[in-house]
């Protein structure tokens, strides 16, 4: 549920900042997508990409080890 | 280490919380731009307009029973619409929390840190808020109330050592009302209303876990008072030593009028004291949008918010980054569509829906 939640808040979240930039700031789709969402050389934009990757591997181990302790408890381990 | 899951505030932690929170950014972004002059009178009648938003959302929480913004919002809706209102609020509290992070940042990286990448500031601040949250909202109450002399003995310093390195020129503030009440109006109007004032709206979140919740709401109506003349003083500190014109270009106009004080060729460059002030102003404030938004995650997957807090705290940290190019880009949006788009609707309208659902539904159980 974590990881689910994680996306879920991951789109919503971009899809906003998006919404702004090329409905109130008037910029293309490609535009938005080159400018914001892609690692730019000479920026340390891969700092928060690398971020975001961490914390959505973070959210899979979070669900696994809730799904073992459930089964661990359904199977009376 | 002990976590309690049952948190609570005392309601002098409330007050400070709100004290800070209210002060935290909208000391060093210059606000009540359009008014101009009469900036400072515009920031004293919006402190009014806030606290009345304020004991509406406190009546809205007395109403419903003491329960908080998520279960009024349940209450109202049913189980399953209140779940798509519920995920509008956290992406709201997170895209705030976005945007506070990255006015800090931007500050940082314009004044010490020239060249430390906004990235790198952006996540080692979410990586203190991270703690504070994992150790709990209690955690950064007491680190309020350690940090709270330092922060009003700083501003009252700034605002000294302005006056006595003769920088403050009063007839900068004058003709008073010299363009009408226009200016002020379309200053308040959803600019001031919705940041900070409305923004005291994460406060529904927090506002049941305070220990004497009968008294939560004079403490919670001082403390947005003395905020708003925290705000009004600084504000003519600003206009007094820059002029509308400068105070209105300056991206920082508190730094700016900061870097004026110099006392016996000695005392100078105290516009650190500023970041300092800020800084803890910025993590209370994005803690508190942070926590709101975690509390809605709780409510809408039923998992414990700890578990989300890592997580979250990078992809808040990723959109603070991406949120905009540069800081006129971050700013215009603050400005036209923010206040517009999303204070409007979220902080004013949707609560001014929620009242009268609570009273027939109220109504509506008393006659069966």
């Amino acid at each position: 549920m974590v990881t689910i939640a994680f996306i879920l808040i991951f789109t919503l979240l971009t899809s906003l900042i998006g919404f702004f930039d090329i409905f109130y700031l008037h910029k293309s789709i490609n535009e938005f997508f080159y400018s914001v969402l892609s690692l730019e050389f000479g920026t340390r934009k891969w700092w928060v990409f690398s971020g975001l990757f961490i914390g959505l591997c973070y959210s899979v181990i979070t669900d696994f080890k809730r799904f073992r302790k459930k089964k661990g408890v359904t199977e009376g381990t | 280490m002990e976590r309690k899951m049952d948190e609570k505030i005392s309601l002098w932690q409330l007050f400070l919380l709100i004290f800070i929170f209210e002060t935290g950014s909208a000391i060093v972004v210059g606000i009540a731009g359009e008014a101009k002059k009469d900036a400072w009178i515009a920031i004293l009648m919006a402190t009014f307009i806030g606290i009345m938003i304020l004991l509406y959302y406190f009546f809205m929480i007395e109403k419903s029973g003491n329960k908080n913004l998520f279960e009024i919002l349940e209450l109202c809706f049913g189980k399953y619409i209140s779940k798509l209102f519920i995920v509008i609020y956290i992406i709201y509290f997170f895209y705030l929390a976005s945007r506070v992070l990255r006015d800090f940042g931007e500050l940082l990286v314009s004044t010490i840190f020239e060249k430390t990448p906004i990235e790198f500031i952006s996540l080692t601040m979410m990586f203190l808020i991270v703690y504070f949250l994992i150790l709990g909202i209690e955690t950064l109450s007491r680190s309020a109330e350690v940090f709270i002399p330092y922060i009003v003995i700083f501003i009252l310093f700034v605002g000294l050592g302005i006056l006595l390195s003769q920088e403050l020129d009063f007839s900068n503030l004058l003709p008073i009302l010299g363009d009408g009440i226009k200016p002020v109006m379309k200053a308040i109007f959803p600019s001031l209303i919705g940041f900070p004032f409305g923004e005291l709206i994460v406060f529904t979140v927090l506002i049941p876990k305070v220990t004497k919740i009968k008294k939560a709401r004079t403490v919670a109506a001082i403390s947005v008072f003395l905020s708003g003349l925290l705000l009004v003083y600084t504000t003519v500190i600003q206009l007094a030593t820059l002029g509308d014109n400068i105070r209105n270009r300056s991206n920082f106009p508190m730094l700016s009028a900061a870097r004026e004080i110099s006392l016996l060729n000695f005392i100078e460059r105290v516009d650190l004291l500023i970041v300092f002030i800020v800084m803890f102003g910025i993590v209370v404030k994005v803690t508190i949008f942070f926590y709101g938004g975690l509390l809605g995650l709780e409510k809408v997957f039923n998992i414990p918010y700890r578990q989300f807090v890592v997580p979250m705290a990078l992809l808040i940290s990723f959109s603070s980054i991406i949120i905009s190019k540069n800081f006129a880009e971050h700013i215009e949006e603050g400005l036209t569509f923010v206040p517009f788009y999303l204070h409007l609707p979220l902080q004013l309208i949707l609560p001014l829906f929620i009242f009268p659902i609570i009273w027939f539904k109220k109504n509506k159980s008393h006659d069966k």
